[in-house]
């Protein structure tokens, strides 16, 4: 999650840590709600990204 | 809705965020296509990750700060006011999580509340980190569940039979539970696998009503109480708790045809059954 830039690691931590809805996110943050939506899933693919590298790196150590 | 669903839509989905005509046409379309099942599953498995280790997570204080700010401006404008509008058991879970990742932001989070009660009594604080577990718990059992539905391998034991499954987890759980001898018309038991919830060995029962796949997880009683959240990511969520056990049901059937089976496999502890 470090990796996150600020805007994406703002809205997984409101989305996924805190449980609210898109437009609670996009009302606190002042950003329309496809923003918030292309954030989120900006977020996940890179945070998916992280641990599919993670588990290559794991692989090829233990290889 | 025969083409693959979107990211988009997957995305929606895991976040709850489908209105209940989309969710329906989704959960037909998965129904029938092993391929969004499993990136479903992907979708909600690494929300959940992402969720627990989000709760042991410290942000840059930077970070914690513009949040703070932009909290506070909400907490003005009256026209942005969205917490307001959440039910109060899920303010309070918040309000537990926030502290976790970022005290000032969840000190605004408490400002919003109507009113600041709970913070001097402390039976309610401890009602509000229950309500927190039983939401992970409700979480891990979802979990579960779908990785049940997206599974291509049969259940650890594949027995229509209560006398088979049932003695199938003798030596493997550190409790014995029931099962009806007979279950409510239209329902049907189709195996049985040893799974963990709340790191604890527990039973996933598994269930058909018509099309509908049911899981009911059936554990040691622990200290959690009626706070499960009667929904989750669209699922229903139902539960009892008798003697040394407790059980939780997910699935996406009728609620009334679920309390059903909740009704019997309850009553069956009570009575004791196969």
């Amino acid at each position: 999650m470090e990796e996150l830039s600020p805007p994406l690691l703002e809205v997984v931590l409101l989305c996924d840590v805190e449980e609210m809805k898109y437009k609670e996110i996009a009302s606190i943050l002042g950003v329309p709600i496809g923003t918030v939506m292309s954030r989120i899933a900006r977020a996940r693919e890179a945070l998916r990204r992280s641990l599919e590298g993670q588990v290559s790196s794991r692989k090829e150590v233990r290889s | 809705m025969t083409a693959h669903l979107s990211p988009a839509i997957l995305t929606a989905l895991a976040d709850g965020e489908l209105q209940s005509q989309e969710l329906v046409a989704v959960q037909e379309h998965l129904a029938g296509c092993a391929a969004c099942t499993g990136n479903a599953l992907a979708n909600a498995l690494l929300k959940s990750a992402t969720m627990r280790a989000g709760q042991r997570y410290l942000p840059p204080p930077d970070l914690a700060e513009r949040i703070s700010s932009q909290l506070a401006k909400a907490a003005k404008d009256p026209s942005a006011v969205p917490l307001a509008n959440v039910p109060s058991a899920h303010r309070d879970t918040r309000v537990i999580r926030s502290l976790g990742w970022a005290t000032a932001a969840s000190l605004l989070l408490l400002s919003l509340l109507p009113a600041t009660w709970f913070l001097s009594q402390n039976d309610t604080r401890i009602k509000m980190a229950q309500a927190s577990a039983d939401n992970a718990l409700v979480s891990e059992a979802f979990d579960q569940h779908v990785a049940a539905l997206a599974a291509t391998a049969a259940p650890q034991v594949l027995s229509s039979d209560n006398h088979t499954v049932k003695p199938w987890f003798q030596g493997k759980l550190p409790f014995a539970f029931n099962l009806p001898e007979t279950l409510p018309d239209g329902m049907e038991l189709d195996g049985a696998n040893l799974i963990y919830l709340r790191n604890q060995p527990a039973a996933q029962l598994l269930f058909s009503i018509g099309r509908h796949r049911v899981s009911l997880f059936v554990m040691k009683r622990g200290a959690s109480a009626e706070h499960f959240p009667a929904e989750h990511a669209g699922f229903y969520v139902m539960s009892f708790a008798t003697g040394d056990v407790e059980g939780i049901a997910v699935s996406d059937v009728n609620p009334n045809r679920l309390a059903e089976l909740i009704r019997a496999v309850e009553a069956a502890q009570n009575r004791g059954g196969g």
